[in-house]
């Protein structure tokens, strides 16, 4: 057997237990997507989970791209983070008691109300850790739980958009060359970036305290504020703002660590080309036929300069040159020029300065569902409803000794 | 009392312990994906070391922001590897591999993000490492995963945007351009994706004593969010890019206010969308959501909400989504993101003093815990710094050491700028290069 089939073996699900089975999860929400995302995670890793929702429903379930509905019934987005939880409708004004019933039997609780409001009904952390001595508690909001300013803000409703803004996302999105004044405006990443950080991130937090518990016997109080984490895991923006003092301004293909990196039109496609180091810049511009250019732009310093009017040429020369050859032609001269000089024996030793760019076809929606790939490794599945096949995302983690649901 | 002061009162009250002190990690990482990883942990408490190659080190020490270095390091680097002690080996040389192993017997989690297979081939895979330790927790990172027909295709952060279809979302529909997700979206999903796994299978661990294999990957993480897949194949169509409108949300996108800036505005429920039909007398506004979801509908609404922003200055934007609760916010820049009081405030950024560089600002894990706290301890450094310290650690004798040093079993940072030391550094003067002292004694 080979080593990739051994490994291949070792994923199988067989009879695994779940990793995180016979952990109670409660989820009380309201049109917070981080929240359904933090508690999908812990679901997927087995925890049982129980979405609470008033009377009516989370009106999440009709945020969707295009008021599109599964089976007529709810939207894509809240399909596929609630399709592995129970769903309950209480009525929270004269049933507490019931919700009470659900907490004090859990061992975490995703809290994607208003900051407040739960503590307002009577079912907030203040209530459930009398209880529930050692519940873990995470609440996620746009400008978290405490401090004046997420008090003043706490009616500020969360959505992905303004949270990307508020992350200085949209600023660096766009292609600073395009004239015109709407192409000057900010642009937003097409997915829900700021949401799925914070939910994930909301996830890993109960995870650590959770293990944390373990150990000490000690619940907590976890905040989580939507308006942060994005920045934050990125880290960027903040060394950005603290060694230079400057912002950045949008850089569409442009980079400020590596370039080229980004999406280039070939004759009958896009695709995606990066050399993170300047061996594999020197070979792309070999391959580009492009070579009498180098001097000038030999190292990464010289192509990554905040002066964008600078780069520019180089950046023309590479769009020109790229969109000469189809997708196809060009990985194909990549993949030949990289088997042409490790077969030189003697260059066994400089392997690394030789070079290798990145260069991988852009996937229109149609192929990335024909792609096998995803099958083989079940992290997509296509699930028969209603009268149709509908494609949904299975769960991203592999393990070898435990199993996952959706 | 007041909900944020019990909050607050909570918060402030309780202890900082470190949950993941006592777990040692060794990581086998560059760029920024698996290196991520290890600094959840590091600042959670564990100890992670990290083994470089000698001389050049991890590729990332000279991937610097506008090519700018700050002391002769790299500071992404230098924030991206808090907490961690550095090591300089050769894994592919006999000897080299022997110190991994070693580090990797008493070893709770080791994490790799070479390309896929080739940590096998240089003898550190989960089938050689599992022997030596079959408690320990493997995390391998990569583009397309451990196995499949893509496992060994070529991968970068945009590449695996681009495979995984994301790219194609992001962008002006008139204009023939698409954009990646900046700031390396496609390496920090899946390292947190990642943490999660590890986290959950430290759980498993600690009730069945059972280690384990996990197989993350860029590309499926980002599957597992790509809303759009599930659209297309309801609706045989893609959505493709539709500029500052979010689909999902209407009216949503970036408008500009009286006073010349960006405000983004998006409505998800009904309750939004009439608190905002108060302040603007938008009809359209009173429709239900799925009704203000069709394209048309979207756009009309969108121009009116526009209309009404430009005569409008961000602060009474702001004051008015306040008062009557919907969705909106000002764009910010990386600037006005990093001096945000609000987030000093809550302790995601702080001042450190780091005994190699000084004062710095660094973000922490931006989730405040009322019973654990991450702590920062001190930056990354140089190429094969804690040489010295790590082998003492794992039991080497001096003697041993010199020996490992002398033969350049283990070495240090060759003279380039981002793996070698801050120009004032005195090797002799620091104890802990010298392997007397830990870093933990200065914190």
């Amino acid at each position: 057997m080979s080593s990739r089939q051994k490994v291949e073996t070792l994923f199988e699900p067989n009879n695994k237990p779940y990793a995180l089975e016979g952990v109670k999860v409660v989820e009380i929400s309201y049109t917070n997507f981080a929240a359904q995302i933090a508690a999908a995670i812990l679901c997927e890793l087995g925890a049982d989970v129980i979405k609470i929702e008033p009377l009516g429903g989370d009106p999440s379930r009709y945020v969707t791209p295009y008021g599109v509905l599964i089976d007529e019934k709810v939207g894509i987005p809240y399909f596929i983070e609630n399709r592995c939880k129970n769903i309950v409708e209480i009525d929270f004004n004269n049933e507490k008691e019931k919700i009470l019933d659900y907490v004090k039997q859990s061992d975490i609780i995703i809290d994607g109300y208003k900051p407040g409001e739960l503590d307002h009904l009577g079912v907030g952390y203040r209530q459930i850790q009398n209880i529930n001595h050692d519940i873990i508690y995470v609440a996620i909001s746009p400008f978290g739980s405490f401090g004046e300013l997420a008090e003043k803000y706490s009616n500020i409703p969360y959505s992905d958009l303004t949270a990307q803004a508020y992350n200085g996302y949209p600023t660096l999105i766009g292609n600073p060359y395009l004239q015109g004044e709407k192409y000057q405006y900010p642009l937003r990443a097409g997915i829900w970036v700021a949401t799925i950080m914070a939910g994930v991130q909301a996830a890993i937090s109960a995870l650590v305290a959770l293990y944390w518990r373990e150990i000490s016997g000690e619940g907590q109080f976890i905040d989580v504020a939507v308006n942060e984490v994005l920045s934050a895991v990125h880290l960027v923006p903040y060394i950005v703002g603290f060694f230079f003092e400057k912002h950045r301004e949008k850089y569409g293909l442009l980079d400020y660590i590596i370039y080229p990196f980004g999406y280039y039109k070939t004759a009958d496609g896009y695709v995606s080309i990066a050399t993170p180091t300047d061996a594999d810049f020197r070979a792309l511009l070999k391959i580009l036929g492009l070579w009498k250019i180098e001097p000038d732009w030999r190292f990464a310093i010289d192509r990554i300069s905040d002066d964008v009017e600078r780069i520019k040429e180089l950046d023309e020369k590479l769009r020109q040159a790229a969109s000469k050859y189809s997708s196809k032609k060009l990985i194909e001269k990549i993949i030949r020029y990289i088997q042409l000089y490790r077969k030189i024996p003697v260059l066994k030793f400089i392997e690394r300065h030789v070079g290798a760019p990145v260069v991988v076809e852009l996937y229109p929606l149609k192929r990335v569902l024909e792609e096998r790939h995803w099958y083989v490794r079940k992290s997509l599945q296509v699930v028969r409803i209603g009268e149709r096949d509908v494609v949904l995302p299975a769960s991203p983690f592999k393990f070898s000794a435990t199993r996952t649901k959706t | 009392m007041n909900y944020f002061k019990y909050i607050e009162n909570v918060i402030r009250q309780k202890g900082g312990t470190e949950p993941l002190k006592g777990l040692r990690v060794v990581e086998v990482t560059h760029f920024v994906f698996g290196p991520t990883i290890g600094r959840y942990l590091a600042l959670l408490g564990a100890e992670v070391i990290k083994v470089e190659p000698p001389g050049e080190g991890d590729r990332f020490r000279q991937a610097a922001i506008w090519g700018r270095f700050y002391k002769l390091a790299n500071p992404y680097f230098l924030i991206l590897n808090v907490n961690k002690y550095f090591i300089a080996t050769d894994a592919r040389e006999k000897e080299g591999r022997e110190i991994i192993y070693k580090l990797v017997k008493d070893a709770d989690i080791f994490i790799e993000n070479l390309r896929a297979g080739l940590a096998e081939s240089m003898g550190i895979g989960y089938f050689q490492l599992s022997k030596i330790n079959p408690k320990l927790i493997y995390v391998s990172c990569s583009g397309y995963g451990q196995f499949g027909p893509l496992s060994r295709f070529p991968s970068f952060d945009v590449a695996a945007q681009g495979v995984a279809g994301i790219a194609r979302t992001t962008g002006w529909p008139e204009i023939d351009e698409f954009y990646k997700l900046p700031d390396y979206f496609g390496d920090y999903l899946p390292a947190l994706i990642a943490v999660a796994a590890i986290m959950a299978a430290l759980i498993y661990r600690k009730k069945t004593g059972t280690g384990q294999y996990i197989d993350i990957s860029q590309t499926e993480s980002l599957l597992r969010f790509h809303y759009e897949l599930t659209y297309y194949s309801i609706t045989g169509k893609e959505i493709g890019k539709t500029g500052n409108i979010d689909p999902s949300a209407s009216p949503s996108g970036i408008f500009k206010t009286y006073d010349g800036k960006y405000v983004a505005i998006a409505v998800l429920n009904d309750e939004q969308a009439k608190a905002l039909a108060e302040v603007t007398g938008i009809e359209e506004l009173k429709k239900p959501h799925l009704e203000r979801l069709e394209p048309k509908m979207i756009e009309t609404i969108n121009e009116k909400v526009g209309t009404w922003i430009r005569s409008k200055t961000l602060e009474d934007i702001i004051s008015l989504a306040t008062t009557y609760g919907f969705p909106a916010a000002p764009v910010l820049n990386d600037v006005e993101v990093t001096f945000d009081k609000w987030k000093w405030i809550r302790g995601t950024i702080e001042y450190v003093n780091d005994r190699l560089y000084g004062r710095v600002a660094v973000v922490n894990i931006p989730s405040v815990f009322s019973s654990i706290k991450p702590r920062i301890k001190w930056l990354g450094r140089p190429v094969g710094y804690h040489n010295r310290l790590v082998l003492k650690k794992v039991g080497y004798s001096n003697q041993e050491i010199k020996t490992l040093i002398e033969k350049g079993v283990v070495g240090f940072w060759d003279n380039i700028i981002g793996a070698m030391p801050p120009p004032t550094w005195e090797p002799e003067k620091d104890p802990v290069f010298q392997g007397e002292k830990d870093e933990l004694d200065y914190v």
